[in-house]
């Protein structure tokens, strides 16, 4: 009986849906927030302490806001798109692992199996598809050319994402999230126990991996250097052009989860997942992604865009040959031949 | 070792979880249409916005040329990916893999170099 209220509890409260979403709310402002201050403006200033309540005031606004179906849109699929936008990388983020409720100091995700890794990626490329259908469906030129866009751009970023993400995995040997945590948690210990030029090869090696996976990240959140399957100036927003009202929230909300699902990973994967010392998980969970943030921001305000063609052939000529080195580098490192 | 066993194990768990994430993605739908107002529709609010120029709505047709030669180069690296992530931690397997990531390596650098647009 307690573990059926223990799962519930996880499941619906922390650190399941309302933990998750409430951070995308905070993820946003963190953004925001830290993308304003580098461009010398206030960012959201009014709502709550310093506009933290900004998030939740724009959801409930669009939420409450007069929704159009434009009469060329082919209904259903513009209709439902955006609810696979925003449940899909939802339900990926509950295979991270954030923090146990029955063991302070433990963590486990709410829900866990072989070969998860491969599910979230899996996921995340799946949400591509519900945008370009989306896009394509809303019957708007501009909606078309975003969509088209976005699966183009998918095509190039998805190559070099899934190869760095099994570097970690050969290491660890393992395909489950939570087996990778417990191997970096291992492999950190060892190493500052008794420091050794293996370890070093190993960091070297990780930290390429990290560099390519941040690039598509930045690829797969549409920010900035690579938002071109929304740029305002010249597409107007691409394939989110015709949604207004819940959907257009649901489309923000599902862009909100996406950040906290790749900082979650990259948290997992390469930063020692929820581990740390003194804190409980949970506080260094929300301290190393909300570090993920700030990262993404920071590049994101870096940077102009990219064409479409500059993004594609980059990805492919420099992202796409560095990952499969890191890849071979690992399996060399990892000495299992 | 921190970690204890998983409240929901396995695919049937992680169903569980899609339903319920679906269930509340309707659910802020349904709100939505609760919440928001209803109001006339006009020809002007359903035709597609077009920053003012009168485009017609129709589909965009795509290049479909370029877009195939990216798709197969997508589906020779999603293979290797998943070639190199199954086969993880078994020793006698891992030759052919890095053998096999080794080909499409120099392809691609050969393949690039060589691609005129």
């Amino acid at each position: 009986m307690s573990n059926l209220l223990t799962t519930l509890v996880a499941v619906l409260f922390f650190p399941g849906l309302s933990f998750i979403l409430t951070y995308a709310l905070w993820c946003q402002w963190v953004s925001r927030k830290a993308a304003a201050r580098l461009q010398n403006r206030q960012g959201p200033l009014h709502t709550g302490w310093q506009g933290i309540l900004q998030p939740l005031a724009d959801f409930v606004k669009l939420l409450v806001n007069e929704d159009i179906t434009p009469a060329a849109a082919d209904k259903p699929v513009f209709n439902y798109s955006p609810i696979a936008v925003f449940a899909i990388p939802l339900a990926a983020t509950f295979l991270i692992p954030i923090q146990s409720l029955t063991n302070l100091r433990g963590w486990e995700p709410i829900a866990s199996f072989e070969g998860d890794l491969i599910i979230v990626l899996f996921l995340m490329s799946v949400v591509i598809l519900a945008v370009f259908l989306g896009g394509w469906s809303s019957g708007n030129v501009f909606g078309a050319v975003g969509a088209t866009r976005a699966a183009l751009m998918m095509l190039a970023y998805e190559i070099p994402l899934s190869l760095v993400v099994v570097g970690p995995a050969i290491l660890a040997g393992s395909l489950q999230i939570s087996e990778i945590v417990d191997w970096q948690v291992a492999s950190v210990n060892a190493f500052l126990r008794a420091p050794d030029i293996q370890g070093l090869a190993v960091a070297a090696v990780l930290f390429i991996g990290v560099v390519i996976y941040l690039i598509c990240l930045l690829a797969e959140l549409e920010l900035r250097p690579f938002d071109i399957s929304e740029a305002e100036t010249e597409i107007v927003h691409g394939w989110q052009v015709e949604y207004s009202g819940k959907k257009l929230a649901l489309l923000n909300a599902g862009h909100d989860v996406k950040m906290v699902l790749a900082a979650a990973l990259m948290t997992s994967l390469f930063l020692g997942g929820p581990a740390g010392p003194i804190l409980p998980p949970f506080a260094w969970f929300i301290l190393k992604t909300t570090f993920c943030v700030l990262v993404l921001t920071n590049l994101s305000v870096l940077f102009a865009r990219f064409r479409i063609d500059q993004m594609v052939a980059g990805a492919w000529k420099y992202l796409v040959p560095l990952a499969v080195l890191q890849v071979m580098a690992v399996v060399a490192l990892s000495g299992v031949i | 070792m921190l970690r204890d066993q998983s409240l929901l194990v396995g695919l049937s768990g992680f169903t569980i979880i899609m339903g319920l994430t679906i269930l509340v993605g309707i659910i802020i739908f349904a709100f939505g249409n609760e919440l928001a107002p209803k109001s006339p529709d006009t020809d002007g609010k359903l035709a597609p916005y077009a920053c003012g120029e009168s485009i017609p709505p129709k589909k965009v047709r795509l290049n479909v040329e370029n877009f195939f030669i990216y798709a197969v180069y997508f589906m020779i690296f999603d293979v290797l990916g998943f070639v190199l992530a199954t086969t993880v931690g078994k020793p006698v397997n891992m030759l052919l893999p890095l053998f096999y990531a080794g080909v499409s390596l120099i392809s691609i650098v050969v393949l690039t170099a060589t691609w005129r647009q």
